[in-house]
């Protein structure tokens, strides 16, 4: 098949036929979709595409509404002409002076005709009645392959089987359940591999679509994982100094840092939102449970020990030890004295420019203000709520997420190492005038990868609810 | 990455410097959305050359402004790279002659324990060199040697200092996280720390050939509690390689003839010497220059594979602007009239009793309501038509009221279908049948309500009705909601009103 396969995305008006395109699309902003009967008055084309080469063309078109009478009429033109079932039809969809009131279901009818396979959807809410039956006989006579699609599957499951018995009926056996409200993974490719056994020339289309879909999909788990991480690096390791004592300076900067970290989730769910290809309209949050702590550099403090420490020993093993062990070896100058004096040096500057200002600012009665671990916990848990709903959520969905505060268990056990390091590690975060790390992004891929499990477990979660 | 270009290796390194560009500018345009969308040639360019999402951001990388200066940061960070390893091997190699030079001198200026200078000049690269061995063999997120990593440490040093230039932050921040990135990262550092050795011992070789050359020396051992023959093993072992090679080496005699204090004058130094010589070479000079070749080689490869991690979050838009997974949307025919739904507003009050005549009751196109059919209250006043759908339904329903010209018709229908023109053109027949008298009961509000979601949705979904039963010519006086999903006793009385004179 050389040129592009045709879908027609058909059904009867307002069941969902634009939601499915959105869905299928990640286009939020496809088409209209309205309560309203009869919103789309057109064919509109999505070419979707594989590494950017076109590979599938689906058509929405307007949907059907008076489905008796339509069959009725085309009947009477059959019976009039003398032809047979397809003639009619190919007559009834090109000859305005014949749509008799029925133009939209004629345009649709037009693009049926031109397409390889048909997508059916159905409000698989709504009990099977007479005017689908004479959409089906219909469908039937256009000789067109037909999978129907079983939209709003999740939401009450009431009419399936009587849909599916019906379906059978018709000769109709392969039927995908697929909700463009709430997305599933599974769905989707469920969708893909029974189309792609209905026409000939579409399985190596559809298997390259399905495969671009997986590989997308574990890109956003990942991707959305590290967003995730970045935040809470970045807020883990955000600070406000204040003089000691001074109460009134003290609660203006706890107020600045909780402006800035609000300020800083608000990044971070635009950026995830993006990432999903969904907009501002889609979230509403709960606001943002606060606490902060209070943080003083203590000199002894065994973190703040063991950080000197950490760089003690590195300084050692990059040079200084095996200076050492060569002098003993040899004696004078020898290619060790050199790296151990001109790494130990360096370390020592890098040390005490790290650590230094802290240090000075502690003598000097400096006390910071930091974000405590109940306001981590929180943002943590929030965001991969958020993320396991974007992941199931269709772009068909007009109700927003609801931002809910929830507990996130034994993930913020598993990151609380990285995450306490993060404390100490000033230059980490974004939120104060942070410098040139590898550390950083080294920290967060750490903390991304338990986020991310977490986030497919919390997606098979809702999803068998 | 710094090493001989190949003919062959000049496409990989294009590829290596491409994704080290497209790296850079990941980093230069994250948190900077404008820069982002300010690319539409480069965007073009890359859609059109073809080829994987990745080689399509390395192309819009190549096509953007900021490729000029990024490029140019690049290489002035690579040579100052270069510069600085040139550097680390001249010192590395006057370090290892200062080293021979020191082994090499002792008290009397003549004799010179030959065990003790060997052990100098081998003895700490041999130990460093199975550490990083036995290293390598332990997983572990090792570093490649200490030496690579503290030159490339000592480079970022050097180099971060310059402040104020984004292009050469992000192309440094793009070069630190490819050299610090797994195994690769891993075996430039090593080739960095075998080569440094190398240089440092044969520093050190040159300085023993020339110490040799020039100066008269004695070698000599001595021992205080060891015996002749554990020197003797220990001259065979370190004499095998080089006397398959065909250096001569002290036999037997020779090494008991060295032994301090003794009869000296009758050793043969030439053949101590050839062994210092060769011991620097064969398990010196040479074993790190094959490690330099093995650890650049792996760098090499692994950069060549090393392709650029697409799940970063700042790659996932450019990622799409390239490679679109929907390329084209576009309204292929319609007309250009508006929708044309036609809604209304339902007023609350109550609907007007039955003319005279016989009461009719049809359920178009619903289930039965959870308070039964026909609905409580109804079923001594009215003549039950049933609930139907479709056109023999329907014309059942007629050819019965147009028999008898009906007091009323009550037609229920479910909010919770869409109202289609199926339906104003059922209610339209219905109501031409009934002469007019049609009153529309809408049921089933709150499955509704749940149905649509929002308020608003709801509320569109009740003017819409209202506007399907206005396009059947019924009067809004004539439209209810009542639902009869309600407890029966709820509903009783609001329909037995409808029904009843
Ligand atoms: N419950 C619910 N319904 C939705 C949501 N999004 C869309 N719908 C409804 O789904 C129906 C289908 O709309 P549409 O796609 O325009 O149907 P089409 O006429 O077949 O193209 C409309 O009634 C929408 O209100 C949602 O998030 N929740
Ligand atoms: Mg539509």
């Amino acid at each position: 098949m050389s040129r592009v396969p045709a879908v027609a995305v058909i059904g009867h008006t307002n069941v969902g036929k634009t939601s499915l395109m959105r869905t299928l699309t990640r286009e939020r902003s496809f088409g209209e979709i309205s309560a309203h009967p009869a919103t789309t008055r057109h064919v509109e084309l999505a070419e979707l595409a594989v590494a950017g080469r076109p590979i599938l063309h689906l058509f929405d078109t307007p949907g059907f509404e008076d489905s008796s009478g339509l069959l009725a009429h085309i009947e009477r033109l059959r019976a009039q002409r003398g032809e047979d079932w397809l003639e009619s039809l190919r007559a009834f969809a090109s000859e305005a002076k014949l749509h008799a009131g029925f133009s939209q279901e004629a345009m649709a009818l037009r693009q049926i005709l031109q397409s390889d396979v048909l997508l059916y959807v159905v409000d698989a809410r709504d009990a099977v009645r007479a005017k689908h039956r004479d959409e089906l006989e219909l469908l039937g006579r256009t000789a067109r392959p037909v999978l129907p699609v079983l939209n709003f599957i999740t939401h009450d499951t009431g009419h399936e089987s009587e849909w599916r018995e019906q379906l059978a009926r018709v000769n109709m056996h392969a039927v995908v359940p697929f909700d463009t409200v709430v997305y599933r993974e599974n769905d989707e490719i469920t969708l893909y591999t029974k189309m792609a056994t209905l026409a000939d020339g579409l399985n190596a289309p559809l298997s390259q679509l399905i495969e671009q879909l997986r590989t997308a999909r574990a890109a956003l788990r990942r991707s959305s994982a590290t967003l995730i991480a970045e935040l809470l690096i970045d807020v883990a390791a955000a600070r406000r100094a204040y003089p000691v004592k001074d109460e009134d300076q003290k609660a203006s900067e706890a107020a600045r840092l909780q402006d800035m970290v609000r300020t800083r989730e608000r990044q971070a769910v635009d950026a995830l939102l993006k990432l999903h290809r969904f907009a501002d309209q889609d979230y509403a949050p709960a606001e943002l449970p606060f606490a902060h702590g209070e943080w003083q550099q203590d000199l002894f403090d065994p973190e703040v020990l063991e950080q000197f420490g950490f760089n003690a020993t590195r300084a050692l093993a990059t040079g200084a030890a095996a200076g050492l062990v060569i002098d003993l070896v040899a004696g004078g100058l020898t290619l060790g004295a050199a790296a151990a004096t001109g790494a130990g040096i360096g370390f020592a500057i890098d040390s005490i420019r790290r650590y230094g200002k802290q240090v000075v600012a502690t003598i000097q009665g400096q006390a910071e203000v930091t974000v405590d671990d109940a306001t981590l916990h929180s943002l943590l848990a929030r965001e991969v709520v958020l993320t396991a709903a974007l992941l199931g959520r269709g772009h068909a969905a007009q109700r927003p997420i609801v931002g809910e505060v929830t507990e996130s268990g034994d993930l913020f056990q598993r990151l609380a190492p990285t995450l306490r390091k993060a404390r100490r590690q000033k230059d980490w975060s974004t939120l104060n005038d942070a410098r040139l790390t590898t550390s950083r992004a080294a920290a967060i891929r750490t903390i991304a990868t338990p986020i991310e499990t977490a986030i497919s477990d919390e997606r098979k979660n809702t999803e068998e609810v | 990455m710094w090493n001989t270009a190949t003919v062959g290796g000049k496409a990989r390194k294009g590829v290596a410097l491409g994704r080290l560009l497209a790296e850079a500018t990941r980093v230069l345009e994250t948190g900077d959305p404008v820069a982002a969308n300010a690319d539409g040639p480069a965007i073009t360019a890359a859609q059109r050359s073809g080829g994987s999402t990745e080689d399509r951001i390395v192309k819009r990388a190549h096509g953007l402004p900021s490729a000029t200066p990024l490029l140019r940061e690049i290489n002035s960070l690579r040579a100052i790279l270069r510069g600085l390893i040139v550097l680390l091997i001249v010192v590395a190699g006057l370090a290892g002659a200062a080293t021979a030079r020191t082994a090499l001198t002792t008290d009397d200026g003549t004799t010179v324990n030959f065990f003790w200078a060997i052990a100098s000049l081998l003895g700490l690269h041999a130990a460093s060199f199975l550490v990083w061995i036995v290293l390598l063999l332990v997983p572990s997120k090792s570093s490649g040697g200490t030496l690579g990593r503290t030159a490339i440490w000592l480079w970022r040093v050097a180099v971060e200092r310059v402040r104020g230039n984004r292009h050469r932050l992000a192309a440094l921040q793009a070069m630190l996280g490819r050299f610090s990135s797994g195994s690769a990262g891993r075996w430039l550092a090593g080739s960095l720390t075998h080569g440094l050795w190398a240089a440092y011992l044969f520093g050190a070789l040159l300085m023993v050939i020339a110490l040799l050359s020039a100066q008269s020396y004695v070698f000599i051992w001595e021992t205080t509690i060891l015996d002749i023959g554990t020197y003797t093993r220990l001259t065979q072992l370190l004499g095998a390689l080089p006397s398959a090679l065909g250096v001569s080496t002290p036999d037997a005699a020779a090494v008991a003839a060295a032994q301090w204090p003794g009869n000296l004058a009758t050793t043969d130094q030439t053949v101590w010497s050839s062994l210092l010589v060769a011991a620097l070479l064969l398990y010196g000079v040479l074993p790190r220059l094959a490690a330099v070749v093995v650890t650049a080689l792996l760098a090499r490869h692994r950069y060549g594979k090393a392709r650029l991690d697409l799940s970063e979050p700042s790659y996932a838009e450019p990622a799409l602007r390239v490679s679109p997974t929907v390329t084209a949307t576009e309204v292929v025919a319609g007309d250009d009239e508006p929708p044309s739904w036609s809604t209304a507003q339902l007023e609350q009050q109550t609907v007007a009793p039955p003319e005279p005549g016989p009461v009719y009751l049809f359920g178009w196109e619903i289930d039965a309501p959870r308070s039964g059919w026909p609905p409580p209250g109804t079923a001594h006043h009215t003549q039950d038509l049933g609930r139907g759908d479709g056109h023999a339904d329907l014309q059942r329903a007629i050819d019965v009221i147009r028999a008898t010209k009906p007091g009323r018709l009550l037609v229920v229908t479910d909010l919770r279908q869409t109202p289609d023109r199926g339906v104003t053109a059922a209610l339209r027949s219905l109501r031409e049948a009934a002469h007019g008298r049609l009153v529309l009961l809408l049921t089933g509000e709150d499955a509704m309500r749940q149905r649509m979601g929002t308020d608003a949705a709801a509320r569109t979904r009740l003017a819409d009705w209202a506007g399907a039963g206005l396009a059947a010519e019924i009067d809004t006086n004539n439209m209810t909601v009542i639902d009869l999903d309600a407890p029966p006793e709820e509903t009783a009385a609001a329909v037995t009103s409808l029904v009843t004179r």
